[in-house]
């Protein structure tokens, strides 16, 4: 895990992604959701990139209102909206590997919430062999690709085998809108029910080799907690979430 | 030819190797103390050039009483140049504006000066309660080089970190750039390795 890059801010890391990044946005509000695509795509089009957008009609217009507010000017051809249902039976991986080869982009970058609708649908497994080929074209074409997750990361629920293998299959993963607050409210929960991290658990803490991709440090040692104590996991997750909610009301 | 392998000094713990960038976390100045005092001790017995950083809650003024209250005659060591105890704050005067790979040069050549003046090696701790949040990103940066620059070199390390500034997220960053904790379970120290 590369922690300075991992801890930057999700601006940070979706502006200037290195070529064949995989990257998961865990959101669970669409303004979240339409402000990270705006910025990721905006990005893009700035830095004469193609982009494409393959989402709901509703995402797509909530995303298409910030990019004007943005400023974003796409050449012709430049900004593509591709249809969610056909991806969701195949990527539109000639569509990407066109646009790879047009010598009149910079880079490709694709945000596409297959995955997230055939998660919400129940189809997991279909879900996840999606990520795989996304996974495929990100690494072989160097595309830059953004995937929607719909989840709530103070949902002990949400934790399932399912949310470590999607983490898994991405270079990078966005858990929340604010970093330093996600943060302020893990440690603070950490600390209170379970107190100080030192013997046992220090050794722990230090042997743990976290996940194959780069996450924010609040949100690797929820995971980390998850293995290493699962009985206190339910109590950190509901101390978090009203932390975090507490530190969003002092902020506003 | 030098042994690869020094004392560490704190009980518990025989040898530790040159090269070697270990964290520990403590919560009260006394903690600290008893961490930095015998690991100091056993470095000058050792022949090293002994660098300590001091921050708040123990400055220099603070360390050096500790060191000399352990039995140690610390302003002949200040004048043979074998101890050098210095506050953050006036340190940060000559290395603060370095960005982190030129800090890193920096340890390297105070290793090549200590070498040539006759000492078997380097060892330096650092206190970092002096830190501001906004410049943690950048000094995990600068502990991941160190991590990397500071092997096989005749360089031994202790980064102290005040557990009222670390929470578990910045534990978790701390424990991926050292390569060993060191930590006192009872009267006797451990030393804690990824393996």
């Amino acid at each position: 895990m590369q922690i300075a890059a991992a801890n930057a801010s999700w601006k940070t890391v979706l502006a200037s992604p290195p070529r064949g990044s995989h990257i998961l946005q865990i959101y669970d509000s669409d303004a979240f959701l339409s402000a990270a695509v705006a910025h990721f795509a905006a990005e893009g089009i700035k830095q004469g990139e193609a982009v494409f957008l393959t989402g709901t009609r509703e995402h797509i217009c909530a995303i298409d209102v910030r990019l004007h507010a943005l400023g974003a000017n796409p050449a012709e051809g430049q900004l593509r909206c591709t249809d969610l249902e056909a991806a969701l039976a195949a990527v539109p991986q000639t569509k990407l590997e066109a646009a790879v080869a047009d010598a009149r982009f910079t880079g490709v970058r694709w945000w596409g919430e297959i995955t997230s609708t055939l998660y919400q649908r129940g189809e997991r497994e279909a879900g996840l062999a999606a990520e795989k080929d996304a996974d495929e074209i990100a690494r072989k074409h160097g595309v830059k690709i953004l995937c929607p997750y719909l989840g709530d990361k103070y949902d002990p629920r949400a934790y399932g085998d399912a949310l470590m293998r999607l983490c898994c299959l991405h270079s990078h993963v966005i858990p929340a809108e604010d970093y330093a607050r996600h943060r302020q409210a893990v440690n603070r929960a950490i600390a209170e029910v379970v107190g100080d991290i030192r013997g046992t658990l220090l050794q722990s803490l230090n042997s743990w080799r976290g996940l194959a991709c780069d996450l924010p440090s609040s949100q690797a040692v929820l995971f980390w907690l998850r293995e290493t104590l699962p009985e206190k996991f339910d109590a950190v997750l509901a101390k978090a979430r009203a932390y975090g909610a507490e530190n969003a009301e002092a902020s506003a | 030819m030098h042994s690869h392998l020094t004392d560490c000094g704190l009980p518990g713990i025989a040898q530790i190797p040159f090269g070697v960038h270990m964290c520990n976390f403590y919560r009260t100045k006394e903690e600290l103390a008893a961490a930095l005092v015998p690991f100091f001790l056993a470095g000058l017995r050792g022949n090293e050039r002994c660098i300590w950083i001091t921050a708040e809650p123990l400055p220099a003024v603070d360390a050096v009483a500790e060191l000399e209250a352990a039995g140690l005659d610390a302003r002949a060591q200040f004048e043979r140049g074998a101890l050098v105890v210095r506050d953050f704050s006036d340190w940060y005067a000559e290395a603060g504006a370095l960005r982190g790979s030129q800090v890193v040069d920096l340890w390297i050549a105070e290793e090549t000066r200590a070498l040539a003046d006759g000492y078997s090696g380097l060892r330096i701790t650092g206190n970092v309660t002096f830190l501001r949040p906004e410049e943690w990103p950048l000094f995990m940066e600068y502990e991941a080089l160190v991590n990397k620059a500071f092997q096989g070199r005749r360089i031994v390390t202790l980064c102290t970190y005040w557990l009222e500034q670390c929470g578990s997220a910045e534990m978790l960053e701390i424990l991926q750039h050292h390569n060993g904790a060191l930590e006192r379970p009872d009267e006797g120290w451990q030393i804690l390795t990824q393996s």
